[in-house]
């Protein structure tokens, strides 16, 4: 029996842990070409992501997820567009740490927010560094005001899995809303 | 000696005035909220397509129907949106909610009222954008119904960590039951269920995400 796959993105500027995220979330993971940094982002971090990282989380015998994880320099912005097409939601990882990645950041979120017709949840990391922006200083700093943003850090299981369950919520919840609306009415304080 | 049906009832609290603000703020109605408290004050709210004018006099009179003991409350609408996407900024609610403080008497009742709750659902939005000074406790219920298929307000009141009050549990619990982000639960394969002429390809995205979900819980 032909399996159904589907497609989650894990996106975001450099060293907000999309690595991470999608090593805790798959069964497997296949790919993930990290390299020496050689550019300006050396001072921040040694090994960076080029390429991409793919892992597959084996949902059941006939339904796989494929997490594709973009590399976080802009240079490779040509491939965002084309793993983006046909993903089921995007998770967007900020290192809400540093302004570098919040600039960066704004410039990419906007680009998914715009081309993408799927849910985006995002992540706010490094939640435990000096200057961490507060969510609100965040949202501004992305231009994401009306986005949920979700404080995790990626390096715990149960952060990267919430992220992913939030994800879903968000896709069902855009999917159902003539249900929801139904079910308002049925709902009292007894 | 047993109180008589009808005595009982009259000391017994009712909170069924949340139901009517839900209603006028989730279902995005415009119409008067007019309600009378056990003192037999009388209180008016102006609702617009599910938001409230944000003045004092609509603060004073929501902060009354929160906090006071009610005797009766309803809806008298103009009309209703139809769609729920017009649902307002809650900021009058958070501003609100921010100042209110209950008796502990009071809490206990609210505390067994939501505790009688089915299994819920709860969504996301950024409270703090709003003005909300406690979005960590909400993220706390919203993670908590992520992880849980069966997530109930009594798992919430029993498994929160010691320094959440029981306050910042019930503020939570009535602002997401008030702005209609608290649901009850959709079993997550009823959602599968496809209704005649909706889009194939609709339901068939929120039954691949359903299975998702269902299995990331489970690891």
């Amino acid at each position: 029996m032909a399996k159904d796959i589907t497609k989650i993105l894990v996106t975001g500027p450099f060293a907000a842990g999309k690595t991470t995220l999608i090593r805790f979330v798959s069964s497997e993971q296949l790919l993930s070409k990290d390299v020496k940094a050689t550019d300006g982002l050396a001072r921040f971090k040694a090994m960076t992501t080029v390429g991409l990282d793919f892992g597959i989380l084996h949902v059941d015998e006939t339904l796989d997820v494929h997490l594709f994880g973009t590399p976080g320099q802009a240079r490779f912005n040509f491939m965002w567009k084309v793993l983006s097409r046909g993903a089921l939601g995007t998770i967007f990882l900020v290192d809400s740490s540093s302004q570098r990645a919040i600039d960066e950041g704004k410039k990419m979120y906007q680009y998914y927010r715009n081309k993408a017709d799927t849910p985006i949840i995002i992540g706010a990391t490094h939640r435990d560094k000096e200057g961490a922006r507060d969510l609100e200083v965040l949202a501004d700093g992305l231009g994401a005001e009306n986005a949920n943003i979700i404080p995790c850090d990626p390096r715990e299981k149960e952060d990267s899995k919430t992220l992913v369950l939030a994800l879903l919520q968000e896709v069902i919840e855009s999917d159902m809303n003539d249900e929801q609306e139904e079910l308002v009415d049925d709902f009292e304080l007894m | 000696m047993m109180p008589k049906k009808s005595e009982k009832k009259q000391t017994e609290p009712s909170f069924k005035h949340l139901g009517v603000l839900r209603k006028a703020l989730s279902q995005a109605h415009t119409g008067e909220i007019v309600y009378k408290t056990n003192g037999e004050e009388e209180g008016q709210i102006h609702v617009t397509v599910g938001d409230l004018i944000n003045d004092e006099a609509t603060a004073k009179a929501l902060k009354k129907l929160l906090t006071k003991s009610i005797a009766n409350c309803e809806l008298i609408t103009e009309r209703i949106e139809e769609k729920l996407e017009s649902l307002a900024p809650p900021v009058v609610l958070t501003r609100v909610m921010n100042d209110i403080h209950w008796e502990a008497e009071t809490l206990e009742q609210l505390k067994e009222t939501f505790s009688k709750l089915p299994p819920i659902d709860v969504k996301m939005i950024p409270l703090h954008r709003y003005g909300y000074s406690d979005g960590l406790t909400y993220l706390m219920l919203y993670q908590e119904a992520l992880k849980d298929e069966h997530f109930t307000t009594v798992k919430f009141f029993n498994e929160c960590p010691f320094y959440t009050s029981l306050e910042q549990q019930i503020k939570v619990l009535v602002l997401g039951y008030c702005l209609g982000l608290i649901t009850p639960h959709v079993a997550t394969h009823s959602a599968k269920k496809e209704k005649k002429g909706k889009g194939k390809k609709r339901m068939r995205r929120t039954n691949i995400a359903s299975r998702i979900l269902d299995k990331i819980r489970g690891m």
